[in-house]
């Protein structure tokens, strides 16, 4: 009884199935997409990159509508209502960290994805366009990482946007009607939000959807490309029919026989979003986006740190070619590449020169993305007002050297100088700068800068400048002389001790 | 035997997983108190003091180049207005800043308050009276002795290099400092420049309010005429 009501239910099932498939061809649209034949040496852990970077995408889709629910893309609101949802809105901060670190995962596991392809030549032929519509998706996700970090309404945003508006600005003959068009104006305000929200929101999702949609239906049309066997040239005149030959031979549905290296990527990929979300939260905001307050540090998202760190190490004139020369070439060369390099050897061990550029460019940018994290390129502003000077740097010394250290901190120089580490770090520390400068020379440098220094000498009365000169003449190693002209002939090493003797050494007790 | 599905394992798990995220707090959830705060908000003495105070002003954990701002007799001394009024308005021809906002500085009224309240909070109980923290100057041929007297006794504890280049009569010293610092530095001592306070700089006595002008008078008589002004340019 309860059998043949369970067949009858099948059979009804079926042929609802049947009616829809006859109608909308349910099987044989899964046939040629989610069913389509992959060589079976593709079912590899590295060719799970692209589907994991899908999914990222996907996540970011769904928590951006999230997002969007509450946040108010407007210059006064952006910055309460992230305030809002990350302190007072139920699981807001959650929501928040998930886009977040979505956003970092998806941008991170692309790269390691465009690394893959590289070094397996999948750019070359048939799949010029299937490479060429990744380099746009490569690029609409920068896009999509950067135009996120202004959503973030913060310092961080600000500087961002204006240093993204300085580079605009230095485009040839159009550049302040680029900066205007960028930002809704000449300074950043309501409406670059909303410019960079429309973006954000509508522009570059639709972008990277298009794309996407290029992409895949070039690696169906296309296929996936083969797991590269060294010595196996790839011919334009014989490549389609090995290729054919190789799906015959051990082609396999890429569902369900193919996908289950991808769904274990995917709940990985899942797991760290969540966990890092969870453990590390969301970034900021920090402060709000307000260009009078002068003590904040701000600093891009990792994917763009070593921008940042080439911004800020390379000389003013280098600033053209770098921002708008270099972007437009190397944008260009990477979608030439296929064409520049469309057949022949595609096994990494045969290609010593691609495994080479990806070790130097991995390298290139990881060391300026340390150099854009770690480097001091903000000084700390309240330094001069708060940061202590150790006691081996204060005590035994001259009342006119100690009104030096009062100076040095009042014009502010402990923002740039720390002494014994402890201060701004844009210029040298100098605990020890009275070992390697004379008076005289320090004289000049703090009248006439010098090395990235202001001058002061406008700034200092005569007074000043040698209390402060005095002071950090005694900034050296106990026991050290200070440091001698070497324009004058040396004095005996006796001479030498009793100088020492009648100047005090840091560290130096009575 | 009771057969548990793993459908109903993972529903179960995913549920415990949700209850434990609403009763828990995960590290990454930011608490309130990350939140940020303007700086004209910040009320909490310690963090206003170290952010504003303590590069110059030593609580008595540090050092610092100026007067501390943990020494009993200083603080035995100084009114609440007067602490107040320095903060806030700064002290003209010396390097201490005006932080009052209406002074181009950063700190609100408020945050004066609490920084002049959490200074004499510190304040120890002191034997005996102290000399006011300002008076008129005394006569500078007395405090001359006064002066020797003085660095007669240092000289016994000091190292002989912290006397270099005049002590406390050098003009570039003086130039930099108001007679007023001056007076509070003999009342208060330093222990960052080895000067005992008034009453144990002499041996066996304490300095007179007198001498305590005096000495004042005579080191304020030492200071340049021209300090401050810019190096007369000789050329045409």
């Amino acid at each position: 009884m309860i059998a043949n009501a369970k067949k009858k239910l099948i059979d009804a099932g079926l042929g609802v199935y049947g009616w829809i498939d006859d109608r909308l061809h349910v099987t044989e649209i899964f046939e040629h997409t989610a069913g389509h034949h992959i060589p079976k040496s593709t079912s590899s852990w590295f060719y799970v990159f692209g589907s994991a970077t899908l999914l990222c995408l996907i996540i970011q889709l769904v928590t951006g509508t999230m997002l969007a629910l509450t946040y108010v893309p407007s210059g006064a609101e952006a910055y309460t209502t992230l305030e809002y949802m990350t302190y007072e809105q139920p699981l807001g901060w959650l929501i928040r960290a998930i886009h977040y670190w979505g956003s970092n995962f998806m941008v991170a596991i692309m790269i390691l994805h465009i690394t893959q392809v590289y070094l397996f030549g999948a750019y070359k032929y048939p799949r010029e366009i299937t490479w060429i519509s990744g380099v746009f998706l490569g690029l609409i996700t920068l896009g999509l990482a950067f135009t996120g970090q202004v959503m973030r309404f913060d310092e961080d945003a600000y500087w961002g946007i204006g240093i993204g508006a300085s580079i605009t600005g230095r485009s040839p003959v159009f550049g302040a009607e680029l900066v205007q068009m960028l930002l809704g104006g000449p300074i950043i305000n309501s409406d670059t939000l909303s410019r960079f929200f429309a973006l954000h929101v509508f522009v570059l999702p639709g972008a990277i959807l298009a794309f996407i949609a290029l992409h895949l239906r070039m690696v169906l049309l296309k296929g996936i490309n083969e797991w590269p066997e060294p010595g196996v040239l790839v011919n334009r005149e014989t490549y389609d029919k090995h290729y054919a030959a190789i799906i015959r031979r051990e082609g396999i549905p890429f569902t369900p026989h193919g996908i289950g290296k991808d769904l274990v990527a995917g709940a990985i990929v899942i797991i760290a979003i969540l966990g890092c979300a969870l453990i590390f939260g969301p970034k900021g905001p920090l402060g709000p986006p307000d260009p009078t307050e002068i003590a904040v540090h701000p600093r891009p998202d990792w994917a763009f740190m070593w921008i940042f760190a080439v911004a800020a190490l390379m000389p003013e004139w280098a600033e053209v070619p770098a921002f708008l020369i270099a972007p437009p070439i190397v944008i260009g060369f990477l979608i030439l590449l296929p064409f520049i390099n469309n057949t022949g050897e595609k096994h990494w061990s045969r290609r010593p020169v691609a495994v080479l550029s990806v070790f130097a460019i991995y390298l290139s940018l990881g060391i300026l993305t340390w150099f854009g994290i770690t480097g001091p390129w903000s000084p700390p502003m309240l330094a001069w007002s708060g940061a202590v000077t150790p006691k081996d740097f204060v005590v035994n010394r001259t009342p006119l050297e100690l009104q030096g250290l009062v100076v040095f901190q009042q014009k502010q120089c402990r923002n740039c100088h720390a002494i014994d580490g402890i201060g701004g770090h844009r210029g040298p520390d100098l605990w020890n700068v009275g070992d390697r400068m004379t008076h005289p020379q320090l004289v000049r440098q703090v009248i006439q800068g010098g090395g990235n220094m202001p001058a002061y000498g406008k700034n200092l009365t005569p007074h000043e400048v040698e209390a402060v000169v005095q002071y950090m003449v005694s900034l050296r190693p106990p026991g050290n002389v200070p440091a001698l002209d070497s324009a004058k002939p040396a004095e005996p090493p006796a001479e030498n001790r009793k100088q020492a003797a009648k100047e005090p050494a840091h560290g130096d007790r009575g | 035997m009771i057969m548990i599905r793993p459908a109903f394992l993972v529903a179960s798990a995913g549920v415990v997983a949700s209850l434990a995220l609403t009763a828990c707090e995960p590290p990454g959830k930011p608490p309130i108190t990350k939140k940020w705060k303007a700086p004209t908000e910040v009320t909490d003495f310690t963090k206003l003091y170290s952010q504003n105070c303590l590069g110059c002003h030593s609580l008595g954990e540090t050092s610092g180049p100026s007067l501390s701002m943990a020494n009993p007799i200083y603080l035995a001394s100084i009114t609440r207005e007067d602490l107040v009024n320095v903060i806030a308005n700064g002290v003209p021809g010396s390097r201490m800043p005006a932080f009052a906002e209406v002074n181009g500085g950063s700190l609100t009224d408020a945050q004066i308050g609490i920084i002049a309240d959490g200074i004499l909070a510190k304040r120890q109980p002191v034997e005996g009276p102290v000399p006011a923290w300002s008076a008129p100057l005394g006569n500078p041929a007395a405090g001359q002795a006064v002066y020797a007297a003085v660095v007669e006794s240092l000289k016994k504890t000091l190292p002989a290099s912290v006397f270099r280049d005049g002590f406390l009569t050098n003009r570039d010293f003086l130039g930099l400092v108001t007679d007023q610092y001056l007076r509070s530095l003999v009342i208060g001592g330093s222990a960052e420049l080895g000067i005992p306070n008034y009453r144990e700089v002499l041996p066996g006595r304490a300095l007179t309010d007198a001498e305590i002008a005096d000495l004042v008078a005579y080191l304020s008589s030492q200071r340049p005429a021209d300090y401050g002004k810019p190096p007369t340019n000789s050329n045409p």
